[in-house]
């Protein structure tokens, strides 16, 4: 399929100058509506007319490669997307008139013209498949694009109709639940790995394609059969795909299936199969929620092994507490997955990976118990000076706040925090000086052992031999030393720049008398509303001028008299 | 004690004495002794009422008080019973006395002597009454005493006062008659009582009757009446006689001649100019002592006293602390900027000589207002352009003429500015621009002002501008000429239109900010950012803790560093540089703390010095892992330039070798200014200096030779061993014990339970007193008049039941009688039936 497509691609390009005179003839080859409406009502007088299904079908043959080529006729978009709604009639006449299966004691004619007509069938949806997969060459222009989307999006419709028709007819007994998987195996194959990788946001690597946001909302969300079927069918999907583009956008994909709403709703488990897709799915199999938990863990654990980009990475952290876990059988699996993120954001000097596995690990110790050795110590290790210029930053001291909770953690490891993140602020900007001045204010209410870290009880006579004790190079919070070092890095923050932070830093030198500061305040600073924040100030009377007056603004390296000296212009 | 109430009062009757054998022997002598009658008659009753008291306790009552019964006072006892029924009687005999007097109207009240007394027996009652009557008449004013005017009338006749009565009729009118009756009255009250006396004697005094006394006032009215015509008649003669002769006064009048139009005359000219001058004269300020003419030393301190207290007020500015008296210094510094402009050449220094020229004849025009004359002569006024004059009450004043003003324009966008200052050079745009100022100086027209408020709005747009734009190197001399009149127009300007300028400056801010949310790193930083940041740490006060827009300026700047991609970018690591120095200037005085620039200048120099990642990196701020070498990274041998010229923005995109040593040298000589000034008094100095430390340990190895970097290597290392041996451990809770707060109990000297009040004021104290007492007053008042009423109420029943009780005994008797009497008849009738039947 994949050789297929990227042929197709090639003769793309060469093709393109050609296919204005080739594209007349095509045209013209084509049937008009009318015709295809006679053919129609010819297939549906007489048996004898079903040869003209061909006909119809070869028409595909012809306007694919008019796609391909990138060219936009709205007479042939009419004209195609009338031609498939007349095939999807003819064929859901004849599925619903039982024309298509094998009857037992059948004549042997009617045997042949059954599979015969089975054939053309899926002839049917492959050329719907291919007008799927169809690569519109230039996505700028969306405008220039609509035919194709409408195309692509009325065979996805039309896909679906047909699977529906087949799970109602093609069930191998008579009104025996039946769910037509191959079909929808086929249609997902074929469905998440559309779009391009340039869809791919940036941000949280989800994919602006539009075929699968379609599904999702016409279907995905809105019928279980349909998610079972699909977490069914998933790992064989993985399994089938060999191109390492296709993979990346099947991730992606999948992730925006997942990411927008959680797969079913915990607490209403028993109203889960109330809303099917097809009218009479096979309610003991979906109603198993164990083997769909399993199915979706088995097929997430092969998704995640798949080589993902970085931000498909990212996002998975992101999403895997609240989206994926809550739905595993056994969430222990994703362990090594955590941890193993969890290093290799040290490894890649990419502290934000190790921040977002370590919402995940938290659910893991929290809820499954699991045991995760030398916590502190790598919880320590993030304190990188990279930390508090992270965007996630607010989201590793939540985590922090809750790890902190304890009062029986030895005081020495709080020190330890207390005075890397002291130490950090040195190169801070402001909305991270602003998030750990609370935080250490809340730690040594906590810890009150801490308070020697701004009052030190050591007699002011051996002042004079202190050395600082301090060993910023330990990895261990609790062998650090820091108990009995203080935190002059945070005193000098009461000289910062900026007026708030400055009078914030204060609070260290005054009584402890707040019961604790609520961090959510003050998690979310960042320039741009700081500098908000300083422009909605009204201007009240009076501007203080500068009265030093210079004769210069700029270069007068000899004179005296300049503003800025070592500059020119 | 046992038995019943009754058993019980006999023997206490009896223990006490009182009933039973009275003069028993049992107690013998002594009470024998002790017994004179008044005293054991008083002891009875006090004995009795003892007992009354002890067999009958609901009679007495005691009011019980917390204060008196804890200081064993002795309780105030009552007996309700006792005073109601007091209250009871007084309000029966009030009662009856009201009834008795019920429906009765008058009547006499005999009120003569000894009436209701009851001791007097009626012979001396009548004594008693001859006696008072005797010494009234004695003591009666004689009849005869001359300044008696008693209830007497005076004279009178017929029942008509004579005399007095005549005044009171009133011949008012007339003065002369006034007069006599002055003296009238005065006999009368010397004769009256003799003629009273003789009339009297003669007949009695008649009294009049009612149609009489009318009469008497008919005749009155229509004597005054005449009297009143007569006297309109008399002067309305009067009146004629003088028409007539008016002509003939009138005639003689006009005859007589009159000195002519003495007063009127119009005064010489020498007069006027006399009176002026008097006017003037008195108008003229009194002579007083000019000023001295300061001496320099006075001069320069006075200068100094200014600047002082510039300095103190930032001073408070950078403590944060709030001050008010601000606003004069604006008003005092107001004047420099024009003020300039009049005193030639002073205000501009660059100008070009032409345009002078003109300034000065226009400045000339406007100051000698009063010479007419020379003024017209002058050829360079009419090269000037045309001049109107305008007359004010004699006084003529020149101004330059509309024509003139609307000529050159006062460009109020930035569009406009560039159309008026197209096709000219960089110089030639000075003095354009200067000529704007000068026409449109705020005291020649209204409006001015705010037109010249948008004009240096429109001018800090334009220099803006002018910083993005190339120059070749021709012009580079025009270029800066023509910036530096701008900055330094804009920063004497910033005074005059501070809120306009606030505006103007936070939107530019805003428009940054903008720029940089965007991430493109092709939009920000641009030359003319790093020309705005300048421009304002040069116009603003940049030591203040806060200020409207220094402070989000800092921010933005701060910002920048943090934003700034210093390893890919060339132009980047320039801006970067650039700014940090730039911050070194805003807080040469406040030598506040800045962590991005801390952040900035190590990224900066890991960025510019050769084989960056043989640095130790444990000590490093800013990463963990050894540095990479990026492309800006020097090369091992390339030497630093000896003496650091000037860095030019026109050249920041250059990425040369010797473009790039230059800037590691102007980095170097930048974290020296930090450390000497910003780091150096920081408690954490160790802990800043440390990665810087390394650094330089790391660069020393290979530009030993400049001496800029061993400097300040052993600058740091110095400054270290000092902050290492001043570093003592932190004490910052030790917070003073802050006290709990104690409320001593008041007491009062010389207490007296008894007092009321110890208000010091003693009118205020009385008035509580009386206030407390009309209270009190007020609610017994209001109790007793509750009380009347319903004793009121209560007889009224009363009475209503006896009256109905005697209504029906009467109406029970009468048909008693009634029945009796039938009963009677009827025996008699019955008697009489059997009789008859009986016969």
């Amino acid at each position: 399929m994949a050789k297929k497509r990227s042929a197709v691609k090639d003769t793309n390009v060469k093709r393109q100058k050609v296919v204005a005179v080739a594209d007349v003839d095509v045209q013209s080859s084509l049937l008009s509506i009318d015709d295809i409406k006679s053919i129609h009502s010819k297939i549906n007088e007489s048996s004898k007319n079903y040869n003209n299904i061909v006909q119809l079908l070869k028409q595909y043959d012809l306007i694919i490669p008019i796609y391909n080529n990138c060219s936009n006729d709205q007479d042939v978009d009419l004209k195609s997307r009338f031609l498939s709604l007349t095939l999807y009639k003819i064929f859901s006449k004849l599925i619903s008139s039982n024309k298509l299966k094998v009857s037992f004691g059948a004549s042997n004619e009617l045997k042949l013209v059954c599979k015969w007509l089975k054939a053309k069938y899926d002839d049917f949806k492959t050329q719907l498949f291919k007008i799927i997969n169809i690569k519109s060459v230039d996505d700028e222009n969306d405008d220039e694009n609509e035919g194709l989307y409408s195309l692509k999006i009325d065979s996805l419709d039309l896909l679906m109709k047909l699977l529906n028709l087949e799970s109602q007819y093609f069930s191998p007994n008579e009104n025996e639940p039946y769910f037509a998987n191959l079909t929808y195996k086929k249609i997902l194959i074929n469905l998440l790995k559309t779009g391009e990788l340039k869809q791919i946001l940036k941000h949280d690597a989800t994919i602006n394609n539009y075929l699968l946001l379609e599904f999702q909302e016409s279907y995905f969300n809105k019928y279980w059969d349909l998610k079972y079927f699909m977490f069914n069918e998933l790992q064989d999907i993985i399994n089938s795909l060999d191109n390492d583009t296709d993979k990346q956008l099947l991730v992606s994909n999948v992730l925006t299936l997942l990411k927008s709403k959680s797969i079913y709703n915990i607490t209403e488990i028993d109203e889960i199969t109330s809303n099917n897709y097809t009218s009479n799915p096979p309610l003991k199999t979906i109603s198993n929620i164990t083997q769909f938990n399993s199915n979706f863990e088995k097929s997430i654990l092969k998704l995640i092994n798949l080589p993902l980009l970085s931000n498909q990475y990212k996002s998975i952290l992101l999403i895997l507490h609240k989206r994926i876990i809550p739905f595993f059988n056994n969430p222990t699996n994703l362990m090594d997955f955590l941890t193993d993120s969890y290093n290799i954001g040290f490894k890649l000097n990419d502290i934000s990976i190790s921040i977002l596995s370590l919402n995940g690990l938290w659910e893991l110790i929290n809820n499954y118990n699991l045991n995760y050795p030398e916590f502190f110590i790598k919880l320590y290790a993030i304190l990188t000076p990279d930390l508090l210029h992270l965007n996630y930053k607010s989201r590793f001291l939540r985590l922090l706040d809750i790890f902190m909770t304890s009062t029986h953690l030895s005081s020495s490891i709080v020190a330890s925090f207390i005075k890397k993140f002291s130490k950090l602020s040195l190169t801070a900007p402001p909305s991270g000086i602003v998030c750990i001045i609370p935080f250490i204010y809340n730690l040594m209410k906590r810890h009150p052992t801490c308070m020697l870290l701004i009052h030190s009880t050591s007699d002011p006579l051996n002042d004079a031999n202190y050395i600082d004790p301090f060993n910023d190079l330990e990895h261990d919070p609790s062998l650090t030393n820091a108990i009995n070092s203080s935190i002059w890095e945070l005193q000098s923050q009461i000289q910062h720049y900026h007026p708030n932070v400055s009078s914030l830093a204060k609070i260290i030198t005054q009584p402890f008398n707040k019961y604790n500061y609520n961090i959510e305040d003050f998690l979310d600073w960042n320039y741009e509303k700081l500098i908000n924040s300083e422009l909605s100030k009204k201007y009240k009377g009076e501007l203080s001028i500068e009265f030093e007056k210079w004769n210069k603004l700029l270069g007068g390296l000899k004179e005296d008299d300049t503003y800025l000296k070592d500059y020119d212009y | 004690m046992a038995g019943s109430q009754l058993k019980q009062l006999k023997a206490t009757l009896k223990s006490a004495g009182l009933t039973g054998q009275t003069n028993q022997k049992k107690k013998g002598k002594k009470h024998a002794q002790k017994t004179p009658n008044e005293t054991r008659r008083a002891d009875k009753e006090e004995l009795l009422s003892k007992i009354r008291e002890q067999f009958n306790p609901f009679d007495v009552k005691v009011t019980r008080n917390k204060r008196a019964d804890a200081m064993e006072k002795k309780r105030t006892v009552g007996k309700p019973g006792i005073s109601k029924q007091i209250g009871e009687e007084n309000r029966r005999a009030a009662w009856e006395e009201k009834m008795s007097r019920k429906n009765k109207v008058g009547g006499l009240v005999d009120r003569r002597f000894g009436e209701n007394n009851a001791d007097l027996t009626a012979e001396e009652k009548m004594l008693e009454r001859f006696a008072r009557e005797r010494q009234a008449q004695a003591s009666k004013p004689s009849l005869f005493n001359l300044d008696d005017d008693d209830d007497d009338d005076g004279l009178t006749h017929l029942g008509q006062s004579l005399g007095l009565g005549m005044s009171s009729a009133g011949y008012d009118d007339d003065g002369d008659d006034d007069n006599e009756m002055d003296e009238d009255d005065f006999f009368s009250k010397k004769r009256g009582p003799q003629v009273d006396i003789e009339e009297s004697s003669n007949e009695p005094v008649r009294k009049k009757t009612k149609a009489e006394v009318m009469k008497e006032v008919i005749a009155k009215s229509k004597f005054h009446k005449h009297e009143r015509q007569k006297q309109q008649e008399a002067t309305k003669a009067a009146v004629m006689e003088l028409d007539d002769d008016f002509e003939d006064v009138m005639s003689t009048l006009r005859s007589t001649k009159q000195p002519r139009g003495s007063g009127i005359t119009p005064k010489s000219e020498a007069d006027i100019k006399y009176d002026m001058k008097v006017k003037e004269v008195a108008l003229d300020r009194r002579a007083a002592p000019a000023d001295r003419t300061k001496t320099e030393e006075e001069l320069e301190k006075e200068k100094n006293d200014h600047l002082a207290s510039l300095e103190a007020a930032r001073l408070r500015r950078m403590e944060g602390v709030l001050d008010e008296d601000r606003v004069a210094d604006a008003d005092e510094l107001d004047d420099d900027f024009w003020a300039g402009s009049d005193n030639e050449a002073d205000g501009f220094k660059i100008r070009d000589s032409d345009n002078e020229d003109e300034a000065n004849n226009e400045s000339e025009a406007e100051s000698e207002s009063d010479s007419e004359d020379e003024d017209k002569d002058s050829p360079r006024n009419r090269a000037a352009g045309q001049v109107g004059t305008i007359t004010i009450g004699g006084k003529v004043i020149k101004i330059s003429s509309s024509k003139a003003a609307s000529s050159i324009p006062c460009p109020q966008s930035l569009t406009e500015l560039n159309s008026y200052v197209s096709g000219n050079d960089y110089r030639q745009q000075i003095s354009l621009i200067s000529k704007v100022f000068q026409v449109y100086q705020p005291r020649l027209a209204a409006g001015n002002k705010e037109k010249i408020g948008v004009f240096t709005s429109v001018l800090l747009d334009y220099i803006l501008q002018l910083a993005d734009t190339e120059f070749s190197k021709d012009e580079r001399e025009k270029y800066i000429e023509l910036m530096e009149f701008l900055s330094k127009s804009i920063r004497d300007l910033s005074e005059k239109f501070q809120e306009k300028f606030c505006s103007d400056f936070r939107a530019h801010i805003e428009s940054i900010q903008k720029r940089i949310e965007s991430g493109d790193s092709n939009t920000y930083p641009k030359k003319s950012d790093l020309l705005f940041y300048t421009v304002v740490g040069r116009t603003f006060s940049t030591s203040d803790l806060y200020h409207l827009v220094v402070t989000p300026t800092v921010i933005l700047m701060t910002e920048t560093l943090e934003f700034l991609k210093i390893e890919k970018n060339p132009t980047h690591l320039f801006a970067g540089i650039y700014i940090s120095d730039l911050l070194l200037q805003y807080q040469r005085l406040s030598k506040r703390l800045i962590p991005e620039v801390i952040n900035f200048l190590e990224r900066a120099f890991l960025a510019l010095i050769p084989e960056p990642e043989k640095v130790s990196y444990e000590s490093l701020a800013t990463r963990e892992i050894p540095a990479k070498p990026c492309g800006s990274n020097l090369k091992p041998n390339t030497e630093l330039p000896q003496e650091l010229g000037v860095l030019k923005i026109s050249e920041w995109n250059v990425t040369s070798e010797s473009h790039r040593a230059h800037l590691l040298a102007k980095l170097v000589k930048t974290l020296d200014g930090y450390s000497s000034s910003v780091f150096k008094e920081k408690e954490s100095f160790q802990e800043i200096a440390l990665p810087f430390i390394a650094i330089t340990k790391h660069l020393v190895k290979y530009h030993a030779s400049t001496p800029a970097v061993p400097a300040l290597l052993s600058k740091l290392q110095n400054l270290n061993k000092i902050a290492r041996s001043e570093r003592k451990p932190l004490r910052l809770q030790a917070h003073r014990a802050v006290a709990i707060p104690t409320y001593v109990p008041k007491f009062e000297e010389n207490f007296n339970p008894d007092k009321k009040s110890y208000d010091p004021d003693a009118t205020r104290q009385e008035i509580a007193k009386l206030r407390h007492q009309i209270k009190d007053e007020r609610k017994q008042a209001l109790r007793e008049i509750r009380k009347d009423s319903q004793f009121e109420a209560r007889e009224q029943i009363k009475k209503k039941k006896q009256d109905y009780q005697d209504y029906h005994s009467k109406m029970a008797r009468i048909l008693n009688s009634i029945q009796t009497e039938e009963g009677a008849a009827k025996n008699q009738y019955e008697k009489e039936k059997r009789q008859r039947k009986g016969r």
